[in-house]
């Protein structure tokens, strides 16, 4: 389980460039539960990732995963408990590495000491045998460098990667966002299989309200650094794109409400 | 595929060119639409240069022609090739051709002589009134007791038949008990026998009940105004100018003009062209002894604004009371009105789809109905004006429709 309990972070803090990134973000994720966290641009999305990542110490606030108090952890320390996929399908993995190669580094990550997972026989065996189910033929191509996958080739094996070792948390990045349409489709289906199949426990950040409605079993909405919707349980499973888009419009509204507002209804209302 | 209007004194002739197929259906149909939109409800069709007509469309001619059709107009096609003759034959569209129309001379004006009402031009908007029934009145009286913010008692609450006799608007929920009612309340707006209300659950869109048969709906209201009684006067009112609205207030004043009177009653079906209102989204049955919902910006939680001008081009149904006789000012549920000296109106919009009303004389309780049978209500608004320098949004203002309207008299307690 992840907890998130009245998380804050303001970047630039008593400069001309303050921003009150995360104003208390609290949420607590039960294990095998995939939410996405949906908002507009500069929400908090990535920044409320990055904290339970621990790209930055947040300042104030706890996060609990999988039993641990791991607020004050560093990053690499938490990364054997997450697995992370990020935007661009070039991030996370070496180019001119092999796909084998790749899987055998991500094998590692997490762990302290290095473990000399050695590309022996029993291993190449065993990454064939996972990289069959994504339909995409890669199985025959372990030792290409994986440069040379397209964008959506690359980021199936980075999800794939990311889920080996059965993280405790997986955070998504808009992970589909920078691939084709086609592509950025397949990629989410692989997605909800992974996590479904896996029993993970998820956290995708997206722009795809398509997205948001038809993967996970809950959505967080972001606005200003706060969440602003939690729909999960029966709502969740009526839940329409519109409805989403209505949810957007309704924040938009509520920041267009401001005091003058309030001043010239307030007398026509009663 | 060429379409070019070729706008005649009592019609209007679409000279068609080109393919009519599954690609060009759509936007045949949308230009169709789009010249209904303006009141043009007798359309007719040259396709003598029209060189290919598939099943689609076809589909699409024979839509024009039902859509028309439901607005008392006609579409017809009155000069073709023969292949278009023969297409259309085979295929038993026939009924669509009606080459005779073609002979007609187009000066008989046959629209004139009918139902013509009195009309006049004031700021760009062409008005014509019907007189309906010169003696008809509306008796007005408050519907609960509730004043906003204070907690709502449910001593205060009243529940009201919503049947096709009465017009009506205000703040309450359907339910039958206070307790099913109390975190449901939301505004509402009632004409001939059908209601939409806004359940005061944040919801995004309304509720509605209509009467059937004997069946007559009933809300349990915090507050609200009720109306029965009979119209005096239709008003019809179409942009006589390019780019010309006609602001709320501007209604209401030819509400006054058209009824003679200082107080009125109305309800209207228009194209909207903004609306600018507010309405709640947090019952008023759950205030509580610490709340403080008349406050900013406590009052966000309550009630939500629509920030911008919303709904154009929708078809709004408007449910209105309004006085300038300064009487009603006494009247709690009749805010005066910023833009006009003494006004006061409260006037509630739902919003649905839009869809043409037939031109001339109209019957309110019909094209009501109609309105609620051809799609639900998407929205709900308690009207207001923004009058804040710049930013503000101005008030609602609509292109073209129907203002059915009488003389109220305002009582000030239930009978
Ligand atoms: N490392 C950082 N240093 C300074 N400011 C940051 C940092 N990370 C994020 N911010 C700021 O915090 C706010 C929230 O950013 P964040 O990236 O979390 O938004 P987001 O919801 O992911 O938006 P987008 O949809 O654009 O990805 C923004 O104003 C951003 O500029
Ligand atoms: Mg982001």
């Amino acid at each position: 389980m992840l907890e998130l309990n009245n998380v804050k972070k303001t970047f630039f803090p008593g400069t001309p460039n303050e921003v009150q990134a995360l104003r208390g973000i609290s949420m607590k994720l039960e294990d095998g539960c995939f939410a996405a966290i949906i908002g507009t641009n500069g929400s908090g999305k990535s920044t409320s990732l990055n904290a339970v990542a621990g790209s930055f110490m947040v300042d104030s606030g706890q996060i609990h995963l999988d039993g641990h108090d791991i607020t004050k952890w560093p990053e690499y320390r938490r990364a054997s408990l997450i697995g992370r996929v990020f935007q661009n399908p070039f991030a996370g993995t070496a180019a001119e590495m092999t796909i084998a190669e790749n899987i055998v580094l991500s094998m590692r990550r997490g762990k302290t000491r290095g473990l000399g997972l050695a590309l022996n026989r029993r291993i190449r065996e065993e990454i064939k045998e996972r990289i069959r189910p994504l339909n995409m033929g890669l199985e025959t191509r372990i030792d290409n460098p994986i440069g040379t996958l397209s964008g959506g080739q690359r980021q199936a094996l980075t999800l794939l990667m990311a889920t080996w070792l059965r993280p405790k948390l997986l955070l998504l990045d808009e992970h589909t966002a920078a691939l084709d349409p086609k592509s950025a489709a397949q990629v989410a289906v692989l997605t909800k299989e992974i996590i479904e199949r896996e029993k993970l426990t998820a956290l995708m950040v997206t722009h795809s309200m398509q997205q948001a409605v038809q993967l996970p079993h809950r959505i967080i909405m972001m606005h200003k650094g706060q969440i602003v919707e939690d729909i999960y349980g029966e709502r969740k499973a009526r839940v329409k794109v519109a409805d989403l888009m209505n949810a957007f419009d309704r924040v938009r509204r509520r920041d267009l409400f401001d005091a003058s507002v309030a001043e010239q209804v307030l007398p026509q209302f009663a | 595929m060429n379409i070019t209007p070729i706008q005649k004194k009592a019609w209007l002739e679409l000279k068609v060119e080109g393919r009519l197929d599954a690609s060009w259906a759509e936007h045949f149909f949308s230009t169709v639409a789009a010249h209904m939109r303006e009141g043009r409800h007798d359309i007719r069709v040259d396709a003598t240069e029209l060189n290919y007509l598939s099943s689609a469309g076809m589909r699409s001619l024979l839509r024009a022609h039902r859509e028309l059709a439901a607005v008392s107009g006609q579409f017809a096609i009155i000069r073709a090739s023969e292949f278009v003759i023969r297409t259309l034959s085979m295929s038993g569209f026939d009924s669509l051709l009606k080459l005779d129309l073609a002979d007609q001379d187009d000066a008989p004006e046959a629209d004139e002589s009918e139902d013509k009402g009195a009309g006049w031009t004031s700021k760009g908007i062409r008005f014509e009134k019907f007189a309906i029934d010169p003696d008809a009145r509306m008796e007005v009286r408050p519907a609960g007791r509730w004043i906003p913010w204070a907690r709502l008692d449910a001593a205060e609450c009243e529940k009201i038949p919503l049947g096709r006799d009465c017009i009506a608007i205000g703040t309450g929920a359907s339910a039958e008990s206070f307790e099913e009612a109390k975190d449901r309340m939301g505004d509402f707006a009632s004409a001939a026998g059908c209601t939409a209300w806004l359940p005061g659950t944040g919801a995004d869109s309304p509720d509605y009940i209509l009467q059937e048969g004997r069946f007559v709906p009933e809300l349990l209201a915090a507050n609200g105004l009720r109306a029965v009684g009979g119209i005096s006067s239709l008003l019809r009112f179409s942009p006589a100018e390019e780019g010309a609205s006609l602001e709320l207030s501007t209604l209401i004043e030819s509400a006054f003009a058209a009824t003679g009177a200082t107080s009125v009653a109305f309800v209207a079906i228009a194209e909207v062209d903004g609306l600018v209102g507010v309405s709640l989204t947090r019952s008023p049955g759950l205030i509580g002894e610490n709340d403080k919902p008349a406050e900013f910006p406590e009052l966000r939680e309550w009630m939500s604004f629509c920030g911008e001008r919303v709904h154009s081009g929708k078809q709004a149904l408007l449910v209105g009371f309004a006085d300038a006789s300064r009487s009603g000012l006494s009247q709690p549920l009749l805010p005066a009105l910023p833009s006009r000296n003494g006004w006061a109106a409260h006037v509630h919009a739902a919003v649905f789809p839009f869809h043409p009303l037939p031109n001339g004389e109209i019957y309110m309780s019909d094209c009501v109905a109609q309105l609620f049978a051809g799609a639900e209500p998407s929205a709900l608004l308690h009207l207001v004006e923004d009058a804040r320098p710049t930013l503000g949004l101005g008030a609602s203002s609509f292109l073209r429709g129907a203002c059915w309207c009488a003389p109220a008299t305002f009582h000030s307690e239930a009978r």
